[in-house]
């Protein structure tokens, strides 16, 4: 073989390559246009579900948060019930439980036996009070600042500064009063108590700011002044407390509930099968819901859409024995107009009151109000059936799956607006070619509180 | 290219990374021609060939941010649309063919043929050999590929990838000298 013969070959196809003559093609052109018409509804469709998935993702990072947070209140609040109980000293859980903390006595007897020793007391026998400036003066005292006074100028310092539980500090000294007061339920105001007993009063406030960075959350007392009864009880007990909001439970759970009234305006896109959508379409409708236990909701609606979609070959199923001969098409373009009726369960993680993200999910039923079919032959045969159409014939009760998520905007007390895109899954087949069609949209509701 | 029609070039490039229709459109105009005489190698129809082609282009105008615009654009065109077409005949699994070499033919110089056989001519030669033969053939002698190369891209050996390219060769040659035993028309 000669070394030239293969080179002269390669030469020859080479420059042959070289010297294309191919002119433009219009249809080529189409079918490249239908490709990338085909790629842009399949790139909305992945940053659709991307965005979708993004929000599914945040709704459920936040309904994580939220359960956390409401049983780690919960439980603060349990707690703090719990450790208001008096026992039958008199001394408060919290107090002994805190005491490594905040407040480390020195005798834990000495104080029992000093309430013991008040017993009932009331703060209008201010002589046996530990409130009354004698009772403190025999505490012991490590610091310089005089029993009910403070020296000039140190007064708002000593407010303003934390005390800080060390051996010189007085806070155990000013616990023990608190605790008198919260015992003996008996209230001092500045033009009541003794001169000393409200110096006491500042050094319990200061005290108090100590206590506030430890104790999460105290119920506070509304004091309401009867100038004919004198001053009311101080503070109000726990008891009495707990009472009330019994009383005022039956009332909050009468408005954890409502009645909605809501109308949907959407923009859809459907297709059959996951990445062909078509063009949007409007969908317009009402619905009712029922909300409940602040957070969760169920509603009904009834939603109208002109579907438009394309159906490609072997997915428009029709009865047997539909097709002339058998011989299917190999597109089918459809317009179906549908009354779709969702039921939905939407979870409120924020509670429905306040604006947030929410979900729902739920079934959808379609209704097929108007249905018409255009059929494309790769081969067509004479009789062919190249268009059909039905009213009112199918219906597929239960037979989408939604999913939603969204964000729920208040916009007065008995109005809020809510954005929602959603994605409906097929679970069975729609109208007369029993076709899967999925659909993506976003929808926008106007919900009206009517009860 | 002039400096106009570079101008006029780039603005087309820019267009298309905005996916702005017309712009994709006067692009796939330019360079259809192009595509084509490199995709009707790698496939025996014309119809194979616009369908490989647009698949090229698909590409082309998906990853169109990543070309740089310093760079001339035919290259990475080809490079493009040669790997889709290579992607295309690699779908038909139909390389595993191990032939013994044959010698080729002494034949005349290609300027000579040229003047006898037209280039649809010779791409219907091409088109003609087996998927094997002229999948290896392609490669090597018209896009630049070794037969390493080759053997990796198609999941063959060396040696397949040498013997089918010879075996190409000698069919080509017979189609050449077949033709050029015709007489003049």
């Amino acid at each position: 073989m000669s070394d030239e013969s293969p080179k002269k070959l390669d030469n020859l196809f080479r420059q042959g390559s070289e010297r294309y003559d191919f002119e433009y093609n219009a249809e080529a052109w189409a079918a490249m246009e239908t490709l990338l018409d085909k790629d842009a509804r399949r790139r909305f469709f992945w940053w659709w579900l991307g965005g979708f998935g993004i929000l599914l993702l945040a709704g459920f990072v936040l309904f994580l948060g939220n359960d956390q947070a409401g049983s780690i209140a919960a439980d603060q609040e349990q707690d703090i019930i719990e450790n208001s109980k008096p026992n039958e000293k008199g001394t408060l859980k919290t107090d002994i439980e805190n005491k490594g903390e905040t407040y480390i006595p020195e005798n834990k007897n000495e104080i029992f036996a000093e309430q013991k020793t008040n017993g009932e007391n009331n703060l209008s026998n201010k002589k046996e009070l530990p409130l009354n400036s004698n009772n403190i003066k025999n505490q012991p005292q490590k610091n310089n600042i005089p029993n009910g006074h403070f020296p000039k100028g140190e007064k708002n310092n000593a407010e303003k500064t934390t005390p800080q539980p060390t051996n010189n500090t007085p806070v155990k000294n000013i616990k023990k009063e608190i605790y008198a007061d919260i015992k003996t339920g008996q209230t001092i105001s500045q033009n009541n108590a003794a001169p000393d007993t409200f110096s006491i009063f500042e050094k319990n406030k200061t005290a108090h700011k100590t206590n506030l960075n430890k104790i999460p959350f105290l119920p506070l007392a509304i004091i309401k002044y009867n100038p004919k009864n004198g001053l009311p009880p101080y503070p109000p007990t726990i008891k009495e407390n707990a009472n009330k909001d019994k009383k005022d439970s039956p009332k909050d759970n009468s408005k954890k509930q409502a009645w909605i009234f809501g109308l949907t305006a959407a923009t859809e896109t459907t297709s059959v099968g996951t990445a062909d959508y078509s063009d949007f379409s409007w969908k317009l409708g009402g619905h009712i819901e029922y909300r409940f236990l602040n957070k969760y909701s169920a509603s009904l609606g009834a939603n109208y859409i002109r579907k438009k979609y394309d159906v490609g070959a072997g997915e428009y199923i029709p009865p047997k024995g539909f097709w002339t001969n058998g011989i299917a098409p190999v597109s089918t373009d459809a317009r179906c107009n549908v009354l779709e009726l969702p039921l939905l369960l939407s979870y409120y993680p924020k509670g429905y009151s306040n604006p947030g993200f929410f979900g729902n999910i739920g079934m959808v039923s379609y209704l097929m109000l108007r249905e018409r079919y255009t059929y494309t032959y790769a081969d067509p045969a004479p009789d062919s059936i190249i268009a059909w159409g039905t009213d009112n014939e199918y219906q597929t009760w239960f037979g989408i799956a939604q999913i939603a998520f969204g964000y729920n905007h208040i916009l007065s007390e008995k109005t809020s607006l809510q954005y929602l895109p959603y994605l409906q899954i097929p679970l069975a087949g729609v109208g007369h070619g029993n076709v899967k069609l999925w659909s993506i949209g976003m929808s926008m509701k106007f919900n009206f509180k009517v009860k | 290219m002039h400096r106009s029609t570079e101008a006029e070039f780039h603005e087309v490039v820019r267009g298309c990374c905005k996916r702005d229709r017309s712009s994709q459109n006067a692009l796939y105009r330019l360079f259809y021609p192009y595509g084509m005489s490199i995709c009707i190698r790698y496939v025996n129809n014309e119809a194979d060939a616009v369908s490989v082609l647009n698949e090229g282009f698909l590409k082309v105008f998906r990853n169109i941010k990543k070309f740089d615009a310093e760079q001339p654009f035919k290259p990475w065109f080809r490079k493009i649309v040669v790997n889709t077409a290579i992607n295309h005949v690699k779908k038909q699994k139909k390389f595993i063919l191990e032939t013994t070499m044959e010698e080729a033919k002494n034949i005349p110089a290609s300027e000579d043929i040229l003047s006898r056989i037209n280039y649809k001519e010779l791409m219907a030669m091409v088109q003609s050999l087996s998927a094997s033969y002229r999948t290896v053939f392609n490669m090597y002698v018209i896009d630049g590929f070794k037969h390493r190369e080759i053997a990796a891209e198609l999941g063959i050996t060396v040696s397949t990838s040498k013997s089918n390219l010879a075996r190409a060769r000698v069919k080509l040659q017979e189609l050449v000298n077949t033709k050029l035993s015709q007489p003049y028309v």
